[in-house]
C-alpha cells in the first residue's frame, strides 16, 4: 500500500503515484476510476481536471477566434504548434513546457494568466496542469491543422512556387523575348545600344572590375561575344567575382573580440577560403557543388590535403561574438538563410518569424545541426610543405601537443573535482535561485573554489526533470521539499533506492540544506565505491547525460581566471605561430561532427537556460515534402546542402541569379538580394527571373554560360543616357527604378574597382594571385584590392569611406555614399598621389605637346576633346604634371561606369 | 514634393545614397525630404517632435566609475564597512567579500542639495543644481566588453549601430564640413570601434574617431590636409576637375549621383579647412584655456567637444582612456581619487563655457561608465590584499545635464549599500529611450529595415522614456 492507502500493482501504482500526488481531487478521482486502463484514466482525468480548468482560464484569450500570441489552447493542435514562442507543451516533461512557465510565473516576462486579469492560478491547478503533461498531455480534443495567415500567404507567395520557366519564341534572345514583351505593353521606347567604346568598358568593370586596355578598347559589335568569353577565362574574373560573394559570405581575415589587437587579431589561414572562392569562379565550379563545399566538404569524401575543404571557412570566419556559441550558430544560420535561400531564418530564433512559415522549431533543427561541429585545432594541411614551411610543422606538431595534453590534464582534474563536490553542488541548487551566471558563462572569471555555474545549472536541470514523487532517487528530495518529514517505509513502498532512504534516515536532516548535503554525500559514495555508469546514483556522476559530463573542447569554461587565461593563451599560440611563419602552408579551416551530436531543443524565448520541445536535426518545413524527414548523415550539414542545392528548391537558384543580374546591372530583380520572404513583393521581371534560374540549374548550375547569356542581350548593352525626349522623360516618369529595363544603370566604381583602376591606369597593378593578405595602406601593396587584409575592427578610413561591406554579418548589398570624405581620400591621400607620381614619371619621357593626349590616353582610353586639351595646356603653366595626373585619376569619367 | 522628371522613390534610389537609405523616408515619417532630396546623408532633418536637444556630448569614464564612491552616497554601507552585507553579495564577475565603505566624503551641493562626493567636487559645487543623476540605472552583464557595446549600441554582442550613428542617421548633420559624430579617446576603449560602429546602417553614420595622443592637428583626422598641395595650387585643381567633370556631365543629361560627386569636392575643400579650424583649441583665449586646462588630454577633449558642438556636429563622446581607466579592482582609494583629479575640472569647465555660451539649453551632457561597481571589497584571484572593488551591473549612476534634463536631482535608487537598483529601476535601454526622446525621437520609431526586421536602438523588449527626469 502506498501512503494514498490505494492498492499498488507496480505498472499501476507508477502510474497512480504520478497522477495523483498530493491533490486531494485527484485522489476522488483515482478512487472513482479504480482500476481501469490507462487511457481510460487519462481521459477522465482530462475531462474532469484539465479541460474544465482550460475552459475556465485560457479559452477567453487563446480561443479561436482570439488566438492571442497565435497561440491556440482550445484544440490539441493549437498547444502542439504553439504561438509566437513556439509549442506550449512538452508532452512529458512540464519543465520544459512553455505553459507550466507561464503559470508558474517563474518568469518575469512571461505570466499567465496575466496578473492584471483574474491573477495566477491556485497552486492546485498549476499542479493538475503540471501533472496532466508529464502524464503525456493526454488531449483528446485533436483538432484541424492550425492554419496561420502566414501559411495562407505562403501557400500563395510566389517565391516559394516552382520555378516555372515561361515558353519563349524561338529565334528570339530569350531575355529580350521577355523583356521587350513587357516594354511593348506599356508601349516604351528603349534607349540606343551603347558605343562599343561605352560598352567595353562596362564589361570589363564588370566581368574583371578592372578598365579596359588599349587594345580592348578596340573590340568591334561582332567580336564581342569571343571578347566576352576571352574575359571570362581570364583568372582576374574570379578576382572580381569572389568578392561579390565574400560579401554574402561575411568574409574577413580578422578575429574579433578581447584582446584581439596585432597579430592576435589574425585568423591566419582566412586567405584560404577566399583562394577557393576565386579559384570556384574561375573554374566555374557548379553553384550546387559550392554549397556542398561550403558546408559539407568534410563529407564529400575529398582527398585529405584538397584545396576545396578551404570551402568551410564559410562557416568558421565569422565573429566569434566574445565566445558565445549560441551567438556564433545564429550568425551561421543566418548567413546560410539569407545568403543560399534569401529567408532571414535569425528571426526565428526567440519566436516564430513575424512575416515568414519559419517557426522557431525550424531554427532549433539547424541549431542542432551546427551545434553539433566543432573546429579543430589540428586544421587539415591542403599546400605542400616546402623547406622554409618545415619550422613551422615542428613547431605546430609540438605546440599542438602542449594544448591537448593540457586540456586532457585540466578535463581530468576538472571532473574529478566536480564530482567529489556533488554535496557542495546540492546544498547551492536547494539554497538559492538559478542565476543568470549559470547561463552566461562566458563572461566570469572564477576562483578555484567556486561552484562552476554550467554544473549547477545542469543539475537544477536533473531536479526540475526528476523531483517527483514516483522517481526513485529524487522522490523523497520532492517530498522533503513540501514538508520536513522522513518517510522511509512509504519510500520503499515507492521503490526508492535503499541507500537514499538508509542515507536520508541515518543524516536525520533537519533543513533543506542537510537534505541535499545528504543527497550529494551518499550519490558521491556511490561513486566513490565503485559503482558503474549503469548503477542510478553513480550514474549522474559518470553517464554523458549527467550533470558533471561535458566535452573536453569547452574546458576552459570550467576553469579559475588564471589557469583559463593560460589555458587560452596557450591555444591562442596555435594561430600565433601560424602567423609569426609567413611560409607555413595552408591549412583549412573546417569543421567537424563532434565527439556527441547535439539534439537540439527550441529555446524559449531564444533563452538556452529555457529548454522547451526537442525538435530533429531537419530541413525547414516550407521548403520540405510532408513527410519530412530527420537529416541522416551525422549531424546533417550535407543533407542541409542537399537540400538547399536541390534543382527543386525554389530558392536557391532564384537567389543566385538574382545576385548575377544585380551586378550586371546595379539593380536587382528582386529588390532585397537576401529576403524572398513574405515581405518581398512579387517581382515585375519574375518570368525573366524563372527562366534564368532554370536555364542556370539546365546548364548544371554554371554561373559562365549565365554571364553570356546576360551580356548577349540587349538589354545589357543598352544605353545609359536617354535621349532628352518628352516620351523619354515620361517613361521615367513612369518607371523610373527602370524595372522595366528600357535603358542601363550608370554606376559609380566599388572600392575595389576604384583601388584597382588606379593602379591599372598607372601600370602598376600587381597581378600576382592568391596568399596571405596585405595591408591596404602599405604604400609598396600594389595588388588587387580583394587581397587586401580585411579588418573588423579599426577598419582604415579609406575601406569605411568607401562603402565596403560589413564584414560583421552577410550583405547582401553595398550601401552606396557620395561624402566629402571620400574627396579628401581623392585631393589628399597618398595612395592617390603615389599614382600620380607614377603617371608623371612615364611622361617625362614624353614630348611636352604630347603629355596631355597621352595622360587622357593612359586614364580614360580616349584623346581630349580641343577644350579639354587647351583647359589642361593652361593648368601646366602654372602647374605640375603630378598634379595634372592626380585631377585626371579622380574624374567622374574614370570614377563611374556608363 | 513635385520635381518633373524624377519621383521621390527615384531619387532615394538613385542619389548618392543607393540601398540602405530606401528606408530613411518611412522612419523619419514627418517630412525628411528636404534632406533625402539633397542627395546628403548627412544633410539635416527634422526629428519626429519638437527636441529638447539638438546635440550630445558623452563624457565617457570607461572603466566602471563606483556609484558608492561618486553620486550615490551610502550611510549604511560605512556602517557595514568590514562586514558581511546581511543581503549577501551579488553574482558578478570576480568573488567578492565584505563590505567596502567608501573612503570619499559626501556632501551635498547647490540649492538642490544633490549628493556627492569629494571626486566630483568641482563639477558638483558648480553644477549641481543642473545636474540630473539616476541612481538607479542597470546594464545586463558585468563584463567591459558586453556593457560597453549595450552602453553604446544597445546590444552586447551583436553588431549593432551605435547610438551617435543612429542620432546622425536621424538627425544628420548641421554643419555640412564636418562629420555628423565624433569619438575622441585617448587610445582605445575597450571594444574599441564597435562602440561607434554604424553596423547596418551606411558607413558614412559610423563615428569618426580621434586619437587624442596624438596632439598635432593633421594628424587627428584621415586625409584633412595634402602632405604636399597648398590650398591654392589644390584650389586650381579644383577648377579643372569642375570643368572636366561638367563637360562629361553635360553630355550625360541631369545625373544625380554625378552632380553629387561634384558637390562632395567643394565640400572637401571647405572642410580641410573647417574641420582643422574646429579642432583647433589654439584659437581659444588664454582664460577659456586655463578654465579646461588645455594641457591636459581630459581638458582638450572637452574643448574640442564644446568647438565641434558649436558647429553642429550632433554627438560628440570623450571617452576618459585607454581601454578601461576606471576599472579600481585595487587601490581603489588612490585610484579613483587621481581619476576624479584627472577630469572633475574639465568637466567642470565644460559645463561652465556651455552654460555661458548658451549652448547648455539644448545639448545634452551625458556623464557615467558602462556599470557601477560593487559595494563589497573584490577577492583577488590570485592573493592578496583586498583594496577594490568588482564590476557591478546591477546598479549604477549615470548623470545628464542640459537641453531638457531636470537640474538638481537624483532619480531611482539603489538599495541601501548600494548594490542593486530598486526603486525607479532604469535600464540602459530606457537611457537610450529617453536620449532619443530628448534629441526629438520615439525610440519605437526610429527604425531600419535590415535582413527582414525592422531594427531599432533599444531592441525588441520594451524600453521605457524616464518622463521624470525631463525638465
Amino acid at each position: 500500500m502506498n501512503s494514498l492507502g490505494l492498492p499498488c500493482g507496480k505498472r499501476v501504482g507508477w502510474l497512480l503515484a504520478v497522477l495523483f500526488w498530493p491533490n486531494a481531487a485527484s485522489m476522488l478521482l483515482a478512487q472513482e476510476a479504480g482500476l481501469s486502463n490507462a487511457n481510460g484514466l487519462q481521459s477522465e482525468f482530462f475531462e474532469k481536471h484539465v479541460r474544465p480548468l482550460l475552459v475556465k482560464r485560457c479559452y477567453d484569450c487563446h480561443g479561436r477566434d482570439t488566438a492571442e500570441s497565435q497561440l491556440r489552447l482550445d484544440v490539441k493542435s493549437g498547444w502542439e504548434r504553439g504561438g509566437e514562442r513556439g509549442p506550449a507543451i512538452v508532452p512529458g516533461d512540464p519543465a520544459a513546457s512553455l505553459l507550466i512557465r507561464a503559470v508558474s510565473y517563474r518568469d518575469e516576462k512571461l505570466k499567465m494568466p496575466p496578473p492584471d486579469a483574474e491573477g495566477k492560478l491556485s497552486d492546485a491547478e498549476i499542479e493538475t496542469l503540471t501533472n496532466w503533461i508529464r502524464q503525456g498531455a493526454y488531449d483528446p480534443r485533436g483538432g484541424e491543422k492550425i492554419v496561420t495567415d502566414i501559411d495562407r500567404a505562403a501557400a500563395e507567395h510566389w517565391a516559394f512556387q516552382p520555378i516555372a520557366p515561361p515558353a519563349i519564341e524561338p529565334g528570339v534572345h530569350p531575355i529580350d523575348f521577355l523583356i521587350e514583351r513587357k516594354l511593348a505593353e506599356q508601349n516604351f521606347a528603349v534607349t540606343e545600344p551603347a558605343d562599343m567604346r561605352t560598352l567595353v568598358r562596362r564589361t570589363t568593370f564588370d566581368l574583371l572590375g578592372l578598365p579596359p586596355t588599349k587594345e580592348q578598347l578596340a573590340t568591334t559589335r561582332e567580336g564581342y561575344p569571343q571578347f566576352v568569353k576571352e574575359l571570362l577565362a581570364s583568372p582576374q574574373y574570379g578576382e572580381r567575382w569572389a568578392r561579390h560573394w565574400l560579401d554574402v559570405a561575411r568574409y574577413s581575415d580578422a578575429k574579433d573580440g578581447v584582446l584581439m589587437y596585432g597579430d592576435a587579431r589574425i585568423r591566419p589561414f582566412a586567405y584560404t577560403y577566399r583562394d577557393y572562392v576565386i579559384r570556384a569562379f574561375n573554374d566555374d565550379k557548379p553553384f550546387d557543388d559550392f554549397i556542398r563545399e561550403q558546408l559539407a566538404a568534410d563529407q564529400l569524401d575529398l582527398a585529405s590535403d584538397s584545396p576545396d575543404l578551404a570551402a568551410m571557412g564559410l562557416l568558421t570566419l565569422g565573429r566569434m561574438f566574445d565566445s558565445n556559441r549560441h551567438d556564433v550558430i545564429d550568425d551561421q544560420i543566418d548567413l546560410v538563410g539569407r545568403g543560399f535561400l534569401g529567408l532571414s531564418l535569425a528571426c526565428s530564433r526567440c519566436h516564430n518569424h513575424k512575416y515568414d512559415p519559419i517557426p522557431t522549431a525550424d531554427y532549433y533543427s539547424l541549431y542542432g545541426v551546427f551545434a553539433s561541429c566543432v573546429e579543430p585545432y589540428d586544421r587539415p594541411r591542403i599546400g605542400p610543405v616546402n623547406d622554409a614551411g618545415k619550422p613551422f610543422e615542428d613547431e605546430f606538431a609540438a605546440k599542438l601537443k602542449e594544448v591537448t595534453d593540457q586540456q586532457q590534464a585540466h578535463y581530468d582534474a576538472t571532473i574529478k573535482t566536480t564530482r567529489e563536490r556533488t554535496p557542495d553542488y546540492l546544498v547551492h541548487i536547494a539554497t538559492t535561485e538559478p542565476d543568470v551566471s549559470e547561463t552566461t558563462i562566458f563572461f566570469l572569471s572564477l576562483t578555484p573554489e567556486q561552484l562552476r555555474p554550467q554544473t549547477t545549472k545542469r543539475w537544477r536541470q536533473v531536479l526540475a526533470r526528476r523531483a517527483f514523487p514516483d522517481d526513485s532517487v529524487f522522490g523523497p528530495w520532492h517530498d522533503l521539499m513540501h514538508e520536513l518529514v522522513l518517510k522511509p517505509d512509504e519510500w520503499k513502498a515507492r521503490g526508492v533506492d535503499h541507500r537514499i532512504v538508509e542515507g536520508l534516515v541515518a543524516a536525520k536532516p533537519t533543513t533543506m540544506a542537510e537534505v541535499a548535503k545528504a543527497y550529494g554525500m551518499i550519490i558521491r559514495d556511490a561513486w566513490l565505491a565503485g559503482a558503474t555508469e549503469a548503477d542510478p546514483l553513480a550514474g549522474l556522476l559518470l553517464s554523458r547525460d549527467g550533470p558533471v559530463w561535458f566535452p573536453s573542447r569547452d574546458v576552459a569554461y570550467y576553469l579559475a581566471r588564471q589557469p583559463a587565461d593560460a589555458y587560452r593563451g596557450l591555444v591562442g599560440q596555435l594561430d600565433a605561430i601560424a602567423v609569426k611563419h609567413k611560409d607555413a602552408a595552408a591549412r583549412a579551416m573546417v569543421v567537424h561532427d563532434a565527439e556527441v551530436l547535439c539534439d537540439p531543443v527550441i529555446f524559449q524565448r531564444g533563452d538556452p537556460v529555457a529548454r522547451g520541445t526537442p525538435v530533429p536535426r531537419r530541413f525547414l518545413e516550407i521548403l520540405s515534402p510532408a513527410d519530412r524527414q530527420p537529416f541522416t548523415h551525422g549531424a546533417g550539414r550535407l543533407d542541409l546542402a542537399n537540400a538547399i542545392a536541390s534543382p527543386t528548391n525554389p530558392l536557391t537558384a532564384r537567389v543566385w541569379v538574382n545576385r548575377v543580374w544585380m551586378h550586371h546591372f546595379g539593380e536587382p530583380l528582386v529588390d532585397n538580394p537576401s529576403d524572398f520572404g513574405l515581405q518581398a513583393k512579387r517581382p515585375v521581371q519574375l518570368d525573366l527571373l524563372d527562366f534564368l534560374a532554370n536555364y542556370f540549374i539546365q546548364n548544371g548550375w554554371r554561373t559562365k554560360p549565365l554571364h553570356e547569356l546576360i551580356l548577349s542581350s540587349r538589354a545589357y548593352q543598352r544605353d545609359s543616357r536617354m535621349p532628352a525626349t518628352a516620351a523619354m522623360a515620361n517613361q521615367q516618369r513612369v518607371d523610373s527604378a527602370n524595372t522595366l529595363l528600357w535603358r542601363a544603370h550608370r554606376r559609380r566604381l566599388d572600392l575595389e574597382q576604384m583601388r584597382d583602376a588606379l593602379l591599372a591606369v598607372t601600370g602598376e597593378l600587381d597581378s600576382t594571385m592568391y596568399g596571405r593578405p596585405l595591408t591596404i595602406t602599405d604604400e609598396s601593396n600594389r595588388r588587387r584590392t580583394i587581397y587586401a587584409f580585411v579588418e573588423r575592427q579599426n577598419i582604415p578610413a579609406m575601406v569605411q569611406t568607401f562603402d565596403f561591406a560589413n564584414a560583421d554579418t552577410s550583405t547582401p548589398r553595398r550601401s552606396l555614399t557620395t561624402v566629402p570624405q571620400q574627396a579628401l581620400f581623392a585631393l589628399n591621400s597618398p595612395f592617390v598621389l603615389q599614382r600620380a607620381d607614377a603617371l608623371a614619371r612615364q611622361l617625362a619621357a614624353v614630348e611636352a605637346t604630347q603629355r596631355v593626349p597621352r595622360l587622357f590616353q593612359l586614364v580614360l582610353g580616349r584623346d581630349p576633346s580641343l577644350a579639354e586639351a587647351e583647359e589642361c595646356a593652361q593648368f601646366l603653366a602654372a602647374g605640375t604634371v603630378e598634379q595634372l595626373s592626380q585631377v585626371l585619376l579622380i574624374t567622374n569619367e574614370l570614377m563611374f561606369v556608363d | 514634393m513635385n520635381t518633373p522628371a524624377f519621383s521621390r522613390r527615384d531619387l532615394l534610389r538613385t542619389v548618392g545614397t543607393g540601398f540602405g537609405w530606401l528606408a530613411l523616408p518611412g522612419l523619419l515619417e514627418a517630412d525628411s525630404s528636404t534632406a533625402v532630396e539633397s542627395g546628403n546623408p548627412l544633410a539635416p532633418r527634422p526629428p519626429h517632435f519638437a527636441a529638447r536637444a539638438k546635440r550630445v556630448i558623452h563624457i565617457y569614464l570607461n572603466g566602471g566609475p563606483s556609484q558608492v564612491d561618486t553620486w550615490d552616497p551610502k550611510p549604511e554601507l560605512t556602517k557595514w564597512g568590514g562586514k558581511k552585507l546581511p543581503l549577501g553579495n551579488l553574482t558578478t564577475e570576480r568573488e567578492t567579500g565584505v563590505a567596502l565603505a567608501s573612503p570619499f566624503g559626501f556632501a551635498q551641493y547647490g540649492q538642490s542639495g544633490l549628493w556627492c562626493s569629494e571626486i566630483f567636487q568641482k563639477t558638483a559645487s558648480a553644477h549641481a543644481d543642473r545636474i540630473c543623476v539616476i541612481r538607479s540605472a542597470y546594464a545586463n552583464t558585468p563584463n567591459h566588453e558586453q556593457s560597453m557595446r549595450l552602453m553604446n549600441t544597445g546590444d552586447e554582442r551583436l553588431s549593432r549601430p551605435s547610438y551617435g550613428s543612429w542620432l546622425t542617421y536621424g538627425l544628420g548633420c548641421e554643419n555640412q564640413n564636418l562629420p555628423g559624430f565624433v569619438t575622441m579617446c585617448p587610445g582605445l576603449p575597450v571594444a574599441d570601434s564597435s562602440n561607434w560602429r554604424s553596423a547596418f546602417l551606411p558607413g558614412i553614420f559610423q563615428g569618426t574617431y580621434l586619437d587624442t595622443r596624438k596632439t598635432k592637428i593633421t594628424e587627428l583626422i584621415a586625409n584633412i590636409q595634402s602632405p604636399r598641395t597648398s590650398h591654392g595650387d589644390q584650389r586650381r585643381q579644383l577648377d579643372l576637375l569642375a570643368s572636366l567633370n561638367r563637360q562629361h556631365l553635360a553630355a550625360r543629361g541631369d545625373d544625380v549621383n554625378l552632380e553629387a560627386r561634384i558637390q562632395s569636392f567643394e565640400l572637401a575643400y571647405r572642410m580641410q579647412i573647417e574641420a582643422t579650424d574646429a579642432l583647433d583649441v589654439s584659437q581659444e583665449t588664454k582664460a577659456t584655456q586655463d578654465l579646461y586646462n588645455v594641457n591636459s588630454v581630459h581638458g582638450r577633449q572637452l574643448l574640442m567637444a564644446r568647438r565641434l558642438v558649436e558647429r553642429g556636429v550632433r554627438v560628440v563622446q570623450c571617452y576618459h582612456g585607454d581601454v578601461q581607466p576606471w576599472d579600481s579592482h585595487t587601490n581603489l582609494a588612490e585610484e579613483h581619487r587621481r581619476l576624479g583629479n584627472e577630469c572633475d575640472g574639465p568637466i567642470a569647465a565644460l559645463l561652465t563655457d556651455l552654460a555661458q555660451r548658451g549652448l547648455l539649453e539644448d545639448t545634452l551632457v551625458i556623464c557615467g561608465g558602462e556599470f557601477g561597481r560593487t559595494p563589497a571589497v573584490e577577492i583577488p584571484i590570485g592573493g592578496g590584499n583586498p583594496t577594490g572593488r568588482d564590476h557591478n551591473h546591477h546598479g549604477f549612476s549615470v548623470w545628464l545635464a542640459g537641453g531638457g534634463v531636470k537640474g538638481g536631482f537624483a532619480y531611482g535608487a539603489t538599495d541601501e549599500f548600494g548594490y542593486r537598483a530598486v526603486e525607479n529601476r532604469v535600464h540602459v535601454h530606457d537611457i537610450h529611450a529617453t536620449v532619443l526622446r530628448l534629441m526629438g525621437f520615439d525610440h519605437r520609431k526610429l527604425t531600419y529595415r535590415h535582413a527582414g526586421l525592422d531594427f531599432r536602438l533599444t531592441g525588441i523588449e520594451e524600453a521605457h522614456v524616464v518622463n521624470e527626469v525631463l525638465a
